[in-house]
This record gives C-alpha cells, structure tokens and sequence, in this order.
C-alpha cells in the first residue's frame, strides 16, 4: 500500500521534489526532493498554499474559478505546477525546466490519482487566528529573524506572549494584527 | 571660500579610533544599519514621534557640523553656506539636495537620498511604506538653511512632503520658521570625548591590526558620495555620518520607552544590537570580500583568527572605537575590548554614569564578528545575500553575547564575551 | 532590488563571448559588478598600460588596488599582486544591457591582455 509521497513519484522522469501542502493552516504534511536538491520544504510549503489561496480569490473576482484549476510557473530552472485536492491539500510538483509539459501533465494527473487516494480526508479545522497572523508574519516580513520582536515593540505585548501567540486575548490579537499589518504595510491580512 | 574635501577635515583621536570631521564625531555605517536603526526607533515610538526625534536629532549635529565647516572653509554668505551644505551632504554620500529656501522658510528637493533610496532598494517590492524615511536629509536642510542666513539653532522645522520611499519621483521637504526651541544638550565633540576614553590597551595580533586599520583610513580618506551624492561599495551604501544622530535617536527612544513602556525595553535593546550585527556582517564581510581588501591585504583564509584580526582593524578604521582581541579560544570563546566607542562617548556626556551596558553596536558587532570568523567559509568567496544572512538565525545563534564591563558604567574598558552555547 | 540582484546572477557563471568568463561578484547589485577571470599576475602593469593608451582614466588610489576608468565610465579594479579583475559597470547602463556591457568590456582587457603577452 502506498504510504508516502515518495513511493508516489517513485521513477517519475525529470522530477525534482514534490511538496504537499495542508490547508488552509499552509502546513507542510509530505515531501519528496532529488537528493542533490539544496532548498528546504518547510522553507516552500506554505508559500505554495498562498499562491494558490491567491490564485483562487483571483479566479472568483473573474468569475472563472473551478476546482480543476492548476497554476503552471515556468523559471529560469524549474517548472513547477501546483494543484489542489478537494480543498484540504496543495501539491506542488518541482520539474527540470526542459520537460515537455505534456509528459509533466501525464505524470502530474497520474501522481495526483494516488495522492488523493492515500492522504487523509480531513475535517478543515483553521488553528486560531493568532498562530496564523504570527505565521504570516514570519513568512512575509522583511528581515524575519526580527519580525517577532518588532511586532512586540509595536504593539507593547510582551515578546514572550507573542512566542505563545494563541494565549493572547481578543483585544491583543486585534493590537498584534495591527502591528503586523504595519510592519507588512498592508491594510488586511490575506489569511 | 575654499573647495570642501572632507579628508582634509576628518581627523581620528590617536589610538583610540574615534573619527571626527570639523571636530564633530562622525563614523561609516552602511545602509543595513541605517535602515534598521531608523526603523527600530519607529517601532518603539511610532512613525509620527519617530520621524520627529530623528528629524530633530539630524538637525541638532548636522547644525555644529555646517557650522564649523563654514568656519574652517571661510563659507561666509549665505549662497557659500547653502553651496558647502550641498556639498557636503553629496560627499557624505546622503544624496543630492536643491535648496529653494530663505531665512523664512522654503523647500528642499531631494533625489537618491541615501534613506529612501537604500530603502526602495531593500525593502521597496517587499512591502509598502506610508510614512517618508528621510528624516535626516530634513533635519541636514533645516540647519543648512539656518546656518546660511545666521538664524538660532531650531528657528526651522522641516517636513519631508514627498518621498522616494513611497514611490515619489523625488523628495520634497518643506521649511518652515518657528519660535527656536531650547537646546540643553552638552555638546559631544573631541574634548568631551577624550575625558570619558579609558587608556588604550594593545590585544591579540596587534601587529596585524594596527597597520592593516592604518592602511585602510588613509584608503577611505578619499572616499565620498558620486555623481549622485552614493557611495556605493563592498555591496552597500555607505554614509559617513554623524554619530550624535545614531546616539541621540537610540537613547532618546530608550528613555521614552523606559517612561512608557518599560516592559518593552528589552526588546528595543535586542533590535538596537540588531542594528550593529546586521552592518557588521554585510559591510565587513563585504570588505573582506572585496577586491580592495585583496590588494591591501592579501588573499583571505578560513582562520576564526585572522577574520576576527581583520574585523578588528576595520572597525577601527570606520571609526568605532579602539577594539582589541582581549582573549580568543577558537570555536569556543571570543573576548572583545575596547577603551573608547561613540556610544559611551555620547552617553557619558550626556547622561554620565548608567546602571547598564548600553553600548548597542558594539554588543551587536562582537556577536557578528564571531559569526563572520566561524560560520562564513571565506575562501569559497559566498555571496553575502539576504537568504545568506537569514540562515545564520535559523535553528537558533550558536553563539552567545554578554558585556561584562562597561564604560558607560564607569569602567575604563567595554568588554564583550562571545561564547559559544 | 538588492536582494534579488545579488542573487541572481552569483553562482552562474556567463557563457561570455571567446574565452572570457566573467561572473557576478559577490556584492554585485543589479548585475553591476563583474568578477572576471583572465590576468595573468605578471601582465597586470602591461595591461594597465594598454588600456590607458585606449583612453582609460588611471583612478588608483594606491599601487596595490589600481582603478581604471573607461570613457564610458564603466571602472576595473585590478589587482597586481594577485590577479584579480573586477569589473564595475556605471549604475545607468541599462539593466538589460549589462551581462552583454560586461562581456564586451571583459573581452576588451582580454584584448589587452593579449596586447600586453
């Protein structure tokens, strides 16, 4: 019985990684990657899970949304293609840039067949608001390392209560989401 | 009036390498600091109160600067007074300035101001700015005006109308007259100075250090701003600048949060060492990487000890203070000394004594400088990217900082122990 | 933007024109500087010497870092006691252009190396 990503994409030509992305928390569940590959899937994961989020809302506003959609990104040196399973899972799949897109549609639909098969059918349960500001934060502030700090000092909450982030009260979620939108200087938190 | 070159105005206390020029404290730093700096003063007062202590605070020293520099170059009427600020400003390497301005007010247009425009760079496709960042380029242009037709200290207040940073063509300030506020701080120049330096001690690899830094102030004498009023090397914008802005926004906002926010002091103190760690290891290990240094002192090697040597005497030839290798254990233990910086300098002819170390640059440099000697492998010749820097915190800092003596606290030395956790 | 520029271009090296190779330096923004590998040690003066008999602008501050500057204001940083070139291209060469500017000024101190040999 096929039990991981892995034995999923086990032989798949010119395959670089593959990332599984849970949502709508942007969790990495699984990953694969070519052992010669030097990025980190923790660093990607949750990344994926925006890009979609975003490509999602962006589809909606031009009311040409469907569930069969898939974001296809071609770099300098990859290929990647992005899809969703039902709407608890984001899967990345990381090509060589010089594969022929159909061969990356074949083993892509394949692959996708089996993970939906094996990956868990899951109640969504969103973790509270706070963890996810202080996640969103982490992964978009400017110099991140700092990104904590900075929120405590701007909001006057303790830094050690912001380490803890699900124990703030509804009035410092409000002042720490104020805080990261300034730092972010956005006016709302795409969460 | 005679032409301005600021390498013949730049002096340094001998042997404690303290820089001034016209007898007013100044220092390299490079736009991660400045940045970072500026930044951390308005996350602890917010964008209004911040950008208004430093505004003042570039008024305050940049006013004693234009002043005696008017006086040493005979810059006597108000079109020479207003022609040296804007040259000096440009050799500095803050930018360009176009003063429209009289005694009763006026405006200031500015383009690649060293703040916005190292801003937008960094910064400007990561996130949206809505607030100005030139708040030094308004406090140089409201002294400039001020020192140019013989006005009091104070008697203009700029505002930054229109900002790079926020996607303007250029920046625009506006001056406006006011009633001159009082001014009680004690002057910080190199008399004050020289009463609060303790007597310079001599370290590890001394004969290396010394004629090393030696060689790398007469290389940055003749260092100053482009065409543009940049300067541009070792993969940062450098500025020359006046130590009195960096130390009065610091403590300044440290006092205020201590009244306010006392709980909140301890992390502004974390992001102040921040500040330093971040320039140490971007400018210096961009010097290290560079052609320049390849020349001047030969090919790097992977030794913690002569990166931590070279470290050394480039800080003392930016100006940050007599440093010494007090002790060095490799991978293990890095002690750090210095018997004069800018910070205790200021602090302590300002304040006099404190109940804590408060050196934050130099916390901040010795942390960085045992990073640069053990986790950077130099003779690979890495590129010092921001994804570079952010893995050093990932997993955690393997080294630790502690300031174990202190001027400001009425030591004769200031005293970092870096350890390895 | 700073960040993305350095590291654009920093492990790839160029396929560059006839057997130049020039790469990004380490502290390159925006692909303005040029690490380039093609001086002999001993040629370095006898290049100088050529470039400045083309109009190069001698800059140096000093004999262990020589600068150069070219009529288009583009710099060369060579150093003699180890070889080392590098290039510096002026801020407004237009983005697009700047990988083709730096192959084309590389090729040109190969030329000058091969004058000087």
């Amino acid at each position: 019985m096929v039990q991981s990503v892995q034995q999923v994409v086990a032989g798949v030509p010119s395959l670089r990684g593959v990332i599984v992305t849970a949502m709508p928390d942007c969790l990495l569940i699984d990953s694969w990657m070519r052992d010669n590959e030097n990025w980190a899937s923790e660093d990607v994961a949750a990344y994926f899970g925006d890009l979609i989020r975003a490509n999602r809302e962006g589809l909606k506003a031009l009311h040409a949304w469907s569930a069969e959609m898939e974001v296809t990104i071609e770099s300098t040196d990859m290929l990647l293609v992005l899809r969703e399973i039902s709407t608890d899972f984001v899967v990345g799949f990381i090509f060589e840039r010089a594969t022929p897109l159909g061969m990356v549609r074949l083993h892509v639909r394949r692959s996708m067949g089996i993970l939906a098969e094996m990956l868990p059918k899951v109640q969504p349960e969103q973790r509270p608001r706070a963890l996810r500001v202080a996640d969103f934060l982490a992964r978009y502030a400017p110099d991140p390392h700092t990104a904590l700090q900075r929120a405590a000092l701007r909001s006057g909450i303790p830094l050690e209560l912001l380490k803890s982030p699900e124990k703030l009260s509804p009035e410092q979620l409000e002042i720490f989401e104020r805080s990261v939108q300034d730092i972010l200087g956005l006016e709302t938190l795409s969460l | 009036m005679t032409e301005l070159n600021l390498g013949t105005h730049r002096t340094f206390i001998p042997e404690q390498e303290l820089m001034f020029l016209a007898d007013e404290p100044v220092v390299y730093h490079c736009h991660h600091f400045n940045l970072f700096l500026d930044q951390t003063i308005d996350d602890g007062l917010g964008a209004a109160e911040g950008t208004l202590l430093r505004t003042e605070a570039a008024a305050e020293f940049s006013y004693r600067l234009l002043k005696n520099l008017c006086e040493r170059t005979n810059a006597d009427t108000p079109p020479e007074r207003l022609q040296l600020a804007r040259e000096l400003f440009r050799q500095l390497g803050h930018g360009t300035l176009e003063i429209n301005a009289d005694a009763d007010g006026g405006q200031v247009i500015g383009t690649h101001l060293h703040y916005g425009f190292a801003w937008q760079e960094k910064y400007g496709k990561k996130v949206k700015r809505h607030y100005p960042a030139d708040a030094f380029a308004a406090g140089f242009s409201s002294a400039a005006v001020e020192i140019a037709f013989g006005l009091p200290q104070g008697s203009l207040t700029a505002k930054e109308e229109q900002c790079f940073a926020l996607k303007d063509k250029n920046c625009v300030f506006s001056l406006k007259r006011r009633v001159p506020p009082v001014l009680d701080g004690a002057p910080v120049d190199a008399q004050s100075t020289l009463a609060v330096v303790g007597p310079p001690e001599n370290g590890i690899g001394e004969d290396v250090i010394q004629p090393i830094a030696q060689g790398l102030k007469e290389f940055t004498a003749g260092v100053a701003g482009d065409e543009r009023g940049l300067v541009q090397a070792f993969g940062v914008f450098v500025t020359m600048q006046l130590t009195g802005y960096y130390n009065r926004v610091s403590y300044d906002a440290v006092r205020r949060i201590e009244a306010k926010a006392p709980h909140s002091v301890g992390v502004l103190e974390e992001l102040l060492r921040e500040s330093g760690h971040v320039c140490v290891f971007n400018t210096f290990g961009g010097i290290l990487l560079s052609p320049e240094w390849e020349g001047l002192v030969g090919p790097l090697t992977d030794d913690p000890l002569d990166i931590l040597k070279w470290s050394i005497a480039i800080g003392r030839a930016l100006g940050m203070g007599r440093w010494v290798i007090a002790e060095f254990e490799a991978d293990r233990r890095f002690v750090v000394r210095t018997s004069s910086s800018y910070e205790s300098a200021y602090y302590r002819t300002r304040y006099g004594l404190a109940d804590r170390p408060v050196e934050y640059l130099f916390q901040g440099a010795a942390l960085a400088m045992a990073q640069l000697a053990h986790r950077v492998k130099f003779t690979e010749k890495p590129a010092l990217t921001p994804e570079y820097y952010q893995s050093l915190f990932k997993g955690g800092v393997p080294w630790q900082a502690e300031q174990t003596r202190s001027i400001v606290c009425g030591d004769t030395f200031s005293e970092i122990v870096v350890t390895r956790k | 933007m700073i960040e993305d520029d350095r590291n654009a271009g920093a492990p790839a090296p160029s396929s560059g024109p006839a057997e130049v190779q020039i790469r990004t330096g380490h502290s390159c923004y925006r692909g303005l500087t040029w690490d380039c590998e093609l001086t002999p040690r001993k040629s370095v003066d006898l290049i100088i010497a050529h470039l400045l008999s083309l109009g190069f602008i001698d800059e140096s501050r000093g004999a262990r870092v020589r600068e150069l500057v070219h009529p288009e204001a583009h710099r060369v940083i060579l150093i003699p006691s180890t070889g080392r070139v590098q290039l510096r291209l002026h801020y407004l060469t237009p983005p697009e252009k700047r990988r083709e500017v730096a192959e084309n000024f590389a090729g040109l101190l190969l030329g000058a190396a091969r004058a000087a040999a």
